[in-house]
């Protein structure tokens, strides 16, 4: 195997640049839902707390799925889409079993550990218990956008 | 749809993801947990680089086959450890420029509102 990246064959070329492009899609999915206000927030939301977000499901199953339709139209793009596959398929797999492994850690959290919303303020440390009793409404300061 | 050195890639391909998914998945485990693990491998060198284990997973894995396909003289081990290549070449980009992109980004500043 030729570990040089200038002198690779047009196949392994190929599947590289598949799976580039998978990846470039689910990080600039990730870029923009972070940074980006008016991102859609229908993306933004899991349907299960054991699964990714619906962004990430739709950024890892696109590039495989458009580059298996390109493909059969084009024989030429057979190893790009083979990339795209080698790259987003167990990556989709990987975040499936981060984001459970998320969510069975916060099942596991010791109750006692867990503070409330509504007694949450912002002279009270997260992780702390609280000292003083819980006062009903919201709090005095909310921060917006 | 794949012959059969394809397969032995994508074997490589979700044996990478595999090891990655144990660093993360233990790293997601503790934060839900509430007590989320310091020091190495979770740390980074820079913040626009990859963290340690990004690194060791990514890395790691593929050159691991790679040199057990040479030692062993399996040629399979080293079909597994170039689809672990372009799995983890092309993570270790993605990380890369969404971190770069993330740094190069201004935060957005937040204001405080009194209530009455």
């Amino acid at each position: 195997m030729n570990l040089n990246i200038l002198k690779l064959d047009p196949t392994t070329k190929g599947m590289l640049i598949g799976g580039l492009a998978g990846s470039i899609t689910f990080h600039a999915e990730q870029y923009l839902s972070g940074t980006q206000p008016a991102y859609p927030a229908e993306l933004n939301q899991k349907l299960d707390p054991h699964l990714p977000r619906n962004g990430e499901l739709v950024s890892s199953v696109a590039p495989p799925v458009a580059m298996w339709v390109l493909a059969r139209k084009s024989p030429k793009l057979t190893n790009i889409r083979n990339g795209s596959f080698f790259y987003s398929i167990p990556h989709l797999i990987q975040r499936v079993a981060v984001e459970a492994a998320y969510a069975e850690g916060v099942a596991a959290r010791p109750a006692a550990r867990i503070v409330a919303p509504a007694t949450m303020s912002k002279y009270i440390p997260s992780n702390s218990t609280p000292r003083v009793a819980a006062t009903s409404g919201l709090s005095k300061y909310a921060i917006t956008a | 749809m794949f012959t059969s050195p394809e397969k032995n890639m994508l074997t490589g391909a979700f044996v990478t993801a595999g090891v990655a998914a144990g660093f993360e998945g233990y790293y997601n485990y503790m934060v839900g947990k509430g007590t989320p693990p310091s020091g190495f491998p979770y740390g980074a060198i820079h913040d626009a680089l990859p963290p340690y284990d990004t690194i060791i997973s990514n890395a790691g894995t593929p050159l691991l086959l790679y040199l057990l396909g040479k030692a062993l003289k399996k040629p399979r081990l080293a079909e597994m450890a170039k689809g672990g290549a372009i799995y983890g070449v092309s993570e270790l980009l993605g990380v890369t420029m969404g971190r770069v992109a993330r740094i190069a980004t201004p935060a957005p500043t937040a204001r405080y509102v009194m209530r009455r």
